[in-house]
């Protein structure tokens, strides 16, 4: 089949509910902060859009994208966790 | 507090899912007007193309995209127009607003841009240039932060270049590369290409068992509905490369079984080259009366096209049909009419070696077989090296 031009709506919805599980275990296992979690999945939603026609296995496209900009992350102190526990 | 505590992400998650759909509607009436766009720059003399960029609504990725796609459709037929929208598609991704985009995806757009730059370069023969638009890609995609579908982009069109530079070791290693991203990515359609970009790797080298059983592998895992013409000059690979390393008869199977694919998804000039190709097969299959109609036919298709080089090329291999016929009057009359053509054209030193010899025996009226042969041998890999 000739690859899709550009995603719907629904087609990003799905997905995202597809990864989701798996972008909130990556991210907590490399304790990314809560505000910083929505800007990286918004610029990844955004990114794979524009990227749809050429990336073939796009849930993998976006874990990837997560794992590769999480990666460089400071690690989270303990410290400041327990500071910042409710 | 428990170390185990995990984050509730859900409320993030949602937020960000709310933010692009904001910014959704946008996206796709962008990506929709890209296509107009193309229309209207395309439509306007090269001139005016840049006072065009300078609009705000030329400025798109969607713009940019959509030029890479119509060179790459262009580049095998046409690749003089190939380089003006690969040229094109880089204005208009320097023009990119970073803070509307991001820097990552401006860059990585300009990667692309280049790389194609590079390949269309050398599809034209512009190896030189070529090389420099796909060192200028590697700085952009590094700035991008590395997309793998970028770099196995980048690395396929670099492997192809060192097929057209003669360093086939060092293409096998890039197409390598290309290969495991193509994998890990779990695109089979791709990851078909490069296989048939190494099988060209291999033959080029002379390794023609190696590219028989990538071109097989190659011609199974693409899909041809995605690439239609990516089939078809697979398949005439696979012919060349079976008849080269001497089982001719199976090469003129496979070209039969093959023959309905051309005449429904190959272009006009698939079609000469396939009876090109059928008329070498005879030849060598001792079929001279066969051989001499199908090259005939060659050689006035590629001069009703201006197409000089490839008719003379044809030429060549009718002047062999003659020589073994003994007829040295008329593979007189054919070397003397490509000498010159042959001699016209930027040629490698071993090649040029061979053109001296053959002035020499045109000179002397004392044109063998084996002189035709080693000529066309040499030519045929400069010549395919470029496509």
């Amino acid at each position: 089949m000739c690859p899709q031009a550009r995603p719907t709506q629904e087609d990003l919805d799905r997905l995202m509910r597809k990864v989701r599980p798996k972008i909130a275990a990556l991210f907590a296992a490399r304790s990314v902060p809560e505000e910083e979690a929505e800007r990286l999945v918004g610029e990844a939603l955004t990114s794979i859009a524009y990227r749809w026609p050429r990336v073939h296995d796009r849930a993998g496209w976006v874990l990837k994208a997560l794992d590769k900009k999480t990666r460089s992350q400071p690690e989270m102190p303990e410290t400041a966790e327990e500071e910042n526990a409710p | 507090m428990s170390r185990d505590r995990r984050p509730n992400y859900t409320p993030a998650f949602d937020r960000a899912e709310e933010g692009v759909r904001r910014q959704f509607a946008r996206l796709v009436e962008e990506l929709e007007a890209a296509t107009a766009l193309a229309v209207d720059l395309l439509a306007e003399p090269e001139a005016g193309r840049r006072e065009l960029l300078c609009q705000p609504r030329f400025q798109a990725l969607g713009l940019c995209d959509l030029l890479l796609e119509r060179c790459r459709e262009a580049w095998t037929e046409e690749p003089t127009r190939a380089v003006k929208l690969a040229a094109l598609a880089v204005e208009v991704s320097t023009l990119l607003d970073a803070a509307h985009y991001s820097a990552e995806l401006v860059e990585d757009a300009s990667a692309r841009a280049w790389a194609h730059l590079g390949n269309a370069c050398r599809i034209g023969s512009d190896l030189r240039r070529a090389e420099e638009a796909l060192t200028i890609a590697w700085q952009h995609h590094r700035e991008a932060g590395e997309d793998a579908y970028t770099e196995a982009e980048i690395l396929s069109f670099e492997g192809s270049l060192r097929n057209s530079q003669g360093q086939f070791d060092e293409a096998v290693r890039l197409f390598d590369r290309a290969l495991t991203i193509y994998r890990e990515g779990r695109d089979r359609h791709r990851e078909g290409r490069t296989l048939l970009k190494k099988g060209m790797a291999f033959g080029y080298g002379g390794r023609l068992k190696e590219a028989i059983r990538l071109t097989r592998r190659g011609l199974a895992a693409i899909d041809a509905a995605e690439e239609p013409r990516l089939e078809v000059a697979a398949r005439h690979n696979l012919i060349v490369y079976l008849h080269e390393s001497g089982d001719s008869r199976q090469a003129l199977r496979t070209l039969e079984r093959s023959r309905g694919l051309y005449d429904v998804l190959g272009e006009p000039l698939h079609r000469v080259r396939l009876r090109w190709l059928e008329g070498r097969i005879d030849r060598d299959l001792g079929r001279l009366d066969e051989a001499e109609a199908a090259l005939g036919e060659a050689r006035a298709a590629f001069l009703d096209r201006g197409i000089a080089f490839d008719a003379a090329l044809v030429s060549l291999d009718l002047a062999m049909v003659h020589a073994r016929r003994g007829n040295t009057g008329e593979v007189q009359r054919l070397a003397a009419e490509m000498l010159p053509i042959f001699e016209s054209r930027d040629v490698h030193s071993e090649t040029l070696a061979v053109l001296v010899l053959l002035r020499q025996a045109v000179e002397t009226e004392k044109v063998t077989l084996e002189v035709l042969e080693q000529l066309a041998g040499q030519l045929r890999r400069g010549q395919e090296r470029r496509e």
